[in-house]
């Protein structure tokens, strides 16, 4: 019984594996790309790491636009949306499974 | 427990919506007590430093006003632009395009200009081109003062010439001495094509159909020139240096990879580009050290297309004082030539052009503003953007080599004429 | 500790409290709850929905001015090929990626609900597609299924298998493309859902299963998808609407001289395409009800299956 379980385990563990692997890949193209020049990052056939990771690639991405406007922006959004969202969705919840009042499936019906 | 519960949430909402009407509305106001913010919306991050040095010299000549330099990318511009014309809630000050020009001034959005022009003491609008004037303009009424002007021209990769023994190209070049010399530099098994010719109008098949003589659209605008021989003539050549020569790369080739992209890695001996890309080709390593402009080679005569943006103001803005001034600021020989040093694009007021030439010394800008003597103004109607793409769906399998421009030129006449006659 | 507030007020003393006096209450406070969200729904779903519909019969120019036109943008878009072509690619898409990521979904949902080590990281590294931005996704997957700079065609090369795969360019092959890139993005956000249901399941009913001699493939048909089935069908509803939505990575992977464009353009690509970039947002809107009858239709068909095939009805 033991050796089976684990090889059963061990089966399970490098299909997740290949699962994440293939999953994950985009984001490490992404990641590795982003360190390359342009003639790196235009090499037939392509080339996997740069050769120097260009921090300055970074840098003049973060000059082009007003990032630190944008992340306040966008922090701004979701904390207001969490906060909004959670509490109205909640709500409605609660009073459509716990509570009954006239209307009340037509409104979930109709919400959904 | 419930009503505290109650309360509380309650409470949390009002609140919440308090503030964000707050930040809604604080966010202009961090200019200070008394100071007007007036905001120009641009689409060319290229071209914003230059923006932003105008604003600056016209701050410091009026204190009490703010300007306020938005960039839009092209794609999201006109959207937004027009969501805030419904909505009364345009910027300012913001740049017009001649695609969108007959849009915006018979829809009563922007603000007429004339006056303003014709009573000014620091300029006037006898210092633009005519045309460009003529095209921001409706019946008396100016809507758009000419901010720059642009040209095409035929950028080269001089090592890969070098390379290949191929004199530089110049102003004697014909159709025929580009496609030899594109045919001697074209390297396809170094994936080195010997010229970018892209599906493209503006910089593309447009400046080949006025070199052959033909048109694009009528000059009342009825008529498509896809009815000519010469227009077809002229984009079946444009089409071929791919389809049949093989000294362009396939359309596939470019749905993946701009004709920017191949000529920044040394993937395309020459390439078509427009004056506005001048400061793509000084800030990328490669072709600031490699390469160079020419003037576009002649088919039956000389000819470029050229387009020229405008400032323009919107009909709704509250600020309409300050905004009157900033546009008339922005039409100065003094702006103009900010605009130019920093290299933004070839003022539209005369004589100011050397500035921009001066910004990008190491290239051969000369050439831009050389060839607006055979300048043919981009073709635009009030719908341009539904006829460029029936002409654009119509060529797309042309470029592939599955058919001929005389094949699809019928569906092209009746595809642009529809729309043209549905403008009236 | 709520619920006993709201049946029985203090204030009143017992018997002068009616049935139908509470029932008010109970129907005033569910009222109150829902609200937020109905308010939120009319406003931003229900309007516009039927603005939607009242532009449908109009033919929009620039800035608004609008002249009726009864049924002719309905008439023109049924005549209209690229509309059936469009309406083609985008069932499709849903028609092919739906069902392969619920099934890859639940595969790994079922792996993940063993007791295996390491089950968090597993789970958080099958959700990061989900929380990339559409826009962001599309520039990386365009990147690797570039023919001549793209990983996918260099590692298909290493594998042994040279052909160029032509992913957004050729017409046969872009669909496809973007089926993948769908998948990817969904697969670890159903999963997650699908996890949940699955562990909801009562551990008794599969030693009673073990017990009866039942082996691991008889238990999943029989206990795991049974009772799993209000997840699926929650996952399979989601995913068919989503799916007949698709946008962005079209829109993000395919330009506009991209000759394979027809063959994946969707019905929320020719809504976009017609009503912003080509003005003509009357005949614009009549594709989009059009898309919201279809779905409303569909999700329909799905309530009722479900109505009617449902085994057994888990109690709450």
């Amino acid at each position: 019984m033991q050796t089976k379980m684990n090889k059963t385990t061990a089966l399970i563990h490098i299909v997740l594996i290949i699962g994440s692997l293939l999953m994950v890949v985009p984001f490490l193209w992404m990641v590795l790309t982003s360190g390359k020049t342009i003639s790196e990052s235009t090499q037939i056939p392509p080339q996997i790491f740069p050769e120097v990771f260009q921090i300055e690639n970074y840098k003049a991405v973060w000059n082009s636009l007003p990032f630190v406007s944008f992340y306040i922006n966008t922090g701004l959004m979701i904390v207001f949306r969490v906060l909004t969202s959670t509490l109205f969705s909640a709500m409605a919840a609660f009073a459509v499974a716990k509570l009954d009042f006239p209307g009340k499936n037509t409104v979930f019906s109709a919400s959904s | 427990m419930l009503k505290n519960w109650k309360k509380v949430s309650l409470a949390t909402v009002l609140l919440s919506g308090l503030v964000l009407g707050a930040c809604g509305n604080g966010s202009d106001g961090e200019a200070g007590s008394g100071d007007v913010t007036i905001t120009y919306s641009i689409w060319d991050k290229i071209q914003q430093p230059g923006m932003e040095a105008i604003a600056e010299a016209f701050e410091a000549d009026n204190p009490g006003i703010d300007v306020k330099v938005e960039v839009t990318p092209w794609d999201q511009y006109w959207t937004k632009l027009e969501a805030g014309a419904k909505g009364d809630s345009m910027p300012d000050v913001f740049w017009m395009h001649s695609n969108e020009i007959a849009k915006y001034a018979t829809g009563g959005v922007l603000m007429d200009l004339s006056e303003t022009y014709a009573n000014s003491e620091v300029t006037s609008l006898d210092h633009f081109p005519e045309e460009l004037v003529e095209l921001y303009s409706a019946d008396e009424a100016v809507y758009g003062i000419p901010k720059d002007y642009d040209t095409i021209g035929l950028w080269y990769n001089k090592t890969l010439f070098d390379a290949a023994g191929v004199a530089y190209p110049d102003e004697t070049w014909t159709w025929d001495t580009m496609l030899e010399a594109a045919q001697k530099l074209n390297d396809p098994d170094n994936g080195v094509y010997g010229i970018l010719a892209p599906l493209n109008r503006q910089e593309g098949y447009h400046n080949f159909i006025f070199q052959n003589g033909g048109y694009v659209l009528s000059d009342d605008k009825t008529e498509s020139g896809f009815r000519l021989d010469e227009t077809i003539e002229a984009v079946q050549w444009y089409a071929d240096l791919s389809v049949k020569h093989g000294v362009s790369p396939t359309q596939s080739q470019f749905a993946e990879n701009t004709n920017l992209s191949f000529f920044q890695s040394g993937r395309g001996a020459m390439g078509f580009f427009g004056s506005w890309m001048t400061g793509e080709m000084a800030n990328n390593d490669y072709t600031a050290a490699n390469a160079d402009v020419a003037p576009l080679p002649k088919g039956k005569q000389a000819a470029t297309v050229f387009n020229g943006l405008a400032n323009s103001v919107a009909a709704s803005t509250e600020n309409e004082e300050a905004a009157l001034k900033f546009v008339e600021f922005l039409g100065t020989e003094e702006a103009m030539r900010l605009q130019g040093e920093n290299g933004a694009a070839i003022p539209a007021y005369e004589g100011t052009e050397e500035t921009f030439l001066k910004a990008y010394s190491q290239f051969n800008m000369q050439v831009y503003v050389d060839q607006m003597e055979n300048a043919y103004i981009k073709p635009y109607s009030a719908e341009t953007a539904r006829w460029e793409d029936v002409e654009n769906s119509a060529l797309m399998p042309v470029f592939d080599g599955t058919t001929t421009v005389k094949d699809v030129a019928a569906d092209i006449v009746a595809g642009v004429e529809e729309v043209l006659a549905n403008e009236k | 500790m709520m619920k006993s507030d709201v049946a029985i007020p203090k204030e009143k003393t017992v018997g002068t409290v009616t049935p139908a006096q509470r029932k008010r209450k109970m129907a005033l406070w569910g009222w109150f709850f829902i609200a937020p969200t109905l308010i939120g729904l009319l406003i931003l779903n229900v309007i516009p929905l039927f603005q939607s519909l009242y532009m449908s019969f109009q033919s929009v120019s620039t800035f608004g001015t609008s002249t009726f036109v009864g049924l002719d943008n309905y008439l023109k878009m049924l005549q209209d090929p690229e509309f059936w072509q469009s309406l083609k690619n985008t069932f499709f898409y849903a028609g092919i990626q739906v069902p392969i990521t619920i099934i890859l979904s639940l595969f790994f949902a079922v792996l993940m609900n063993t007791k295996i080590k390491a089950v968090g990281l597993y789970r958080t590294i099958f959700f990061l597609p989900m929380i990339a931005a559409p826009a962001a996704v599309a520039m990386v997957w365009r990147w690797l299924f570039n023919s001549e700079y793209g990983l996918l065609n260099a590692v298909l090369d290493k594998l042994g298998y040279s052909g160029n795969i032509l992913w957004i360019t050729d017409p046969e092959v872009a669909i496809w493309s973007i089926i993948i890139v769908g998948i990817w993005t969904n697969v670890g956000y159903n999963m997650i859902l699908l996890l949940a249901g699955l562990k909801e399941i009562p551990k008794e009913y599969y030693e009673a299963a073990v017990v009866d001699g039942a082996g691991p493939l008889k238990q999943f048909f029989s206990i795991t998808l049974p009772l799993l089935s209000p997840q699926l069908f929650f996952v399979s509803v989601t995913s068919v609407i989503g799916a007949l939505q698709v946008f962005d990575i079209i829109f993000m992977m395919f330009d506009r001289t991209n000759l394979a464009l027809k063959s994946t353009q969707s019905l929320v690509y020719m809504f976009f395409n017609e009503s912003f970039v080509l003005n003509d947002k009357g005949y614009g809107s009549a594709i989009a009800i059009s898309l919201v009858l279809i779905i409303m239709a569909i999700t329909g068909i799905q309530l009722l299956a479900q109505k009617n095939g449902s085994p057994t009805t888990r109690s709450e």
